[in-house]
């Protein structure tokens, strides 16, 4: 619930915002991790939230800073292997990042609906928002779940790295949903939600 | 909220075809478990153009230069830093961008052109540098030393002098100097360093020990035998590493003095030294402080001026000290009274943030080597603004960028 | 002399004493001033064309979704649009502008009821 009443405006990250058309609208303060930054990135301050543990956010930063740190240097190295088919390669790991995100959004999801006693695992559409969450949430399961010696950014580079080339555990994980998603169809009238 | 962002990318339309892909996966493991970087730019010609300059011998360096990069030859790279010497972030730089470039900057500038000028028949004469973190006071001592070996000086270089201080390997009780601590393992590497930065100028000069040097009744290395044993010696018995260590200095001190060699002294992080505050603790669990460590002694002495045929360059700064110490970087105040009088006259050179040029052009080489992928209009402001213009923030803000 | 029982149905059972058997009111006798909005919710499964049009899609290309890029965006489009009018609908119900006609949804149901409530 938003400490806000409805009519409260978003607040706007633009340095010069045009107020004059609508200076009668409250606008609601702007949170503390927005910023006007050219290097500010929604979907990274998203990721971000989602790294944090206990509240420890500047940790949480540095690692994603680590992680496409990574992956910078693993770009670089193979542009310099690879010779002559330079255009294929993307360096900018934000990039990166957004395709491998695109890549490992799922379409469905099963949602358990209880019908006559019994639990069935019914294919539900899942909004574009959770998609989001679910992509990114798969990334980083995928890149906790690693030996104890293992640096997170490194691995959490690898699976971005290989969820952008449609590869790798995560977009493994989407496609064993969908499969499931297929193989329960039958069930899909149950559907309230 | 993010269709905003995604509107025009389709989720589907992944530009690589399939066959690529694969191929990649395959290279991809051969590259991270080696992670070889090819040596390929060691051996192109020197590219020259507004960030870059071709004249890739340190001595030759002047204000035109001021603000380009120029390559140190990978081979030579190896010959002087491969003990340390250049900070952890850079050599992973120079893996990076395959290839190791520094920038030519005024305080190092200035040095060189006092050691081109002295008069080498006085005596020493100590250079300090000085600066807040992070603005280069190790690539500028690296350049030095770069022209140190071009130009044959013996290097008496030490890479990181707190590193004695504050994690050693391990620490034993002198056998010659009673209530002193050894640092054998210490010792040894440095001896190690030493001789991969100077074996080649050692075999040429064939500079004899002047004494004999007993270690116990059986060992001993007479007099008249090369320096060269006598650092393998040192190298191969490590308990006796420290003795080693001082007995080559005496002997380098007394060789320059006769006019056989020159030197060049660096030391990094000097006032190390000098600071009371240890990570060594003696047997009876005291704190020890650095004038009652064995290896301090001979670095202290060659930093005297009683010998002639040679310079120091040295370095203070601020992390060397450990925490409550480093309210400021003035000489002075990380010296202490005792090491600033151990010093006294002395050459400060004071090494400072990046000027406009030397900014743009970092910028420009970044931008070259594929480290810099969001051009966004105005990105060089706000990197100038946000970094202040300190080469070692900026190197951190432009990691994700 | 037995006799039969139909004579007995004719005249039928004796009624029950009222005094030995009092009313007892569990539920007021009167309807509520209140209609629940159970029924307006409506069937909620959307787009089941649509996604048997993508699972036979994606069965056929093994779950790659990239050949399957028209049915994923017809299913995406239709959930969406049925996301989007539940959603009005619902914007509707809660602004509650009472106005003539019989086709009336529960919110607007209870606001006439309150105005015309049950006599106590």
């Amino acid at each position: 619930m938003s400490m806000y009443p409805s009519h409260f405006a978003e607040p706007s990250l633009k340095k010069e915002t045009n107020r004059s058309s609508a200076s009668h609208i409250p606008v609601k303060a702007a949170t503390n991790d927005l910023s006007d930054s050219i290097f500010y990135g929604e979907l990274k301050n998203k990721l971000i939230k989602y790294i944090t543990k206990k509240g420890n956010k500047s940790l949480a930063r540095e690692l994603l800073t680590e992680t496409f740190e990574t992956i910078k240097r693993t770009q670089i190295e193979r542009l310099i292997l690879a010779g002559t088919e330079k255009e294929n390669i993307i360096i900018d790991s934000e990039q990166l990042l957004k395709n491998a995100i695109e890549n490992a959004r799922p379409l469905l999801q099963l949602s358990a609906i209880k019908r006559g006693g019994v639990k069935y695992q019914v294919p539900v559409p899942v909004t574009e928002k959770k998609s989001y969450f679910l992509a990114m949430k798969w990334l980083l399961d995928a890149a906790r779940e690693k030996d104890r010696k293992v640096h997170l950014p490194e691995k959490l580079a690898w699976e971005i790295l290989d969820a952008a080339c449609g590869q790798g555990r995560v977009i493994k994980k989407k496609n064993d949903l969908h499969r499931q998603c297929e193989s329960n169809r039958a069930y899909a009238h149950y559907r309230w939600s | 909220m993010f269709r905003k962002q995604f509107g025009n990318l389709s989720r589907v339309s992944t530009h690589l075809s399939r066959n690529v892909l694969a191929a990649r996966v395959a290279s991809r493991e051969a590259e991270m478990s080696t992670n070889a970087a090819p040596a390929e730019a060691a051996t192109a010609p020197p590219v020259v153009n507004e960030f870059r300059t071709g004249v890739g011998n340190p001595g030759e360096h002047s204000e035109v230069q001021i603000g380009k990069f120029y390559t140190i030859p990978m081979q030579e790279k190896k010959q002087i830093f491969s003990g340390g010497g250049l900070p952890k972030q850079y050599e992973q730089q120079i893996k990076t961008f395959t290839e190791a470039c520094l920038m030519v900057r005024s305080p190092a500038l200035e040095l060189l052109n006092y050691i081109k000028r002295a008069d080498l028949s006085k005596p020493v004469v100590r250079y300090v540098l000085y600066g807040d973190n992070g603005v280069g006071k190790t690539l500028s001592m690296a350049h030095v030393l770069h022209y140190g070996m071009l130009n044959d000086f013996l290097l008496v270089h030490v890479p990181w002098a707190p590193n004695w201080m504050k994690r050693p390997k391990e620490s034993a009780n002198s056998a010659s100097q009673e209530g002193f601590i050894d640092l054998p393992f210490d010792a040894a590497a440095w001896l190690v360093h030493f001789k991969t930065q100077n074996s080649k100028l050692l075999e040429r000069l064939q500079l004899k020990t002047s004494k004999e040097y007993v270690w116990s009744k059986r060992e001993s290395t007479p007099a008249g035998s090369s320096l060269i044993e006598l650092v393998e010696h040192g190298i191969a018995r490590i308990k006796y590493a420290s003795e080693t260590t001082a007995a080559l200095i005496s002997e380098l001190k007394q060789l320059a003095t006769a006019g056989q060699c020159k030197i060049m002294v660096a030391i990094d992080g000097y006032n190390a030294f000098f600071h009371p505050i240890t990570r060594i603790f003696s047997d009876n669990k005291q704190r020890v402080s650095p004038d009652r460590i064995t290896l301090t002694q001979p670095f202290l002495d060659i930093t005297n001026y009683d010998w002639t045929n040679g310079v120091c360059i040295l370095s203070v700064d601020k992390i060397a000290m450990t925490e409550g110490y480093m309210e400021s970087y003035l000489p002075r105040y990380l010296l202490g009274k005792e090491g600033f009088e151990h010093l006294d006259p002395f050459v400060p050179v004071h090494v400072g943030n990046y000027t406009e040029k030397e900014f743009t052009s970092y910028i420009k080489y970044y931008l070259d080597r594929h480290w810099i992928s969001k051009t966004q209009p105005g990105f060089e402001e706000q990197l100038k603004f946000m970094s202040n213009m300190n080469p070692y923030t900026l190197m951190q803000l432009v990691r994700g960028l | 002399m037995r006799i039969p029982g139909a004579l007995y149905a004719a005249r039928g059972r004796k009624p029950q004493n009222e005094k030995d058997v009092p009313f007892q009111e569990i539920l007021p006798l009167r309807l509520k001033n209140t209609v629940s909005g159970k029924a307006d919710s409506g069937s909620d499964v959307a787009c089941l064309q649509e996604m048997g049009v993508l699972f036979a899609c994606l069965k056929d290309n093994e779950f790659v979704e990239k050949y399957c890029h028209k049915e994923i965006s017809q299913f995406q489009k239709c959930y969406k649009f049925y996301m989007d009018r539940k959603f009005e609908a619902k914007q509707t119900v809660n602004q509650g502008i009472v106005q003539p006609g019989n086709n009336l949804n529960y919110k607007q149901l209870n606001k006439y009821m309150r105005r015309f409530p049950n006599p106590q």
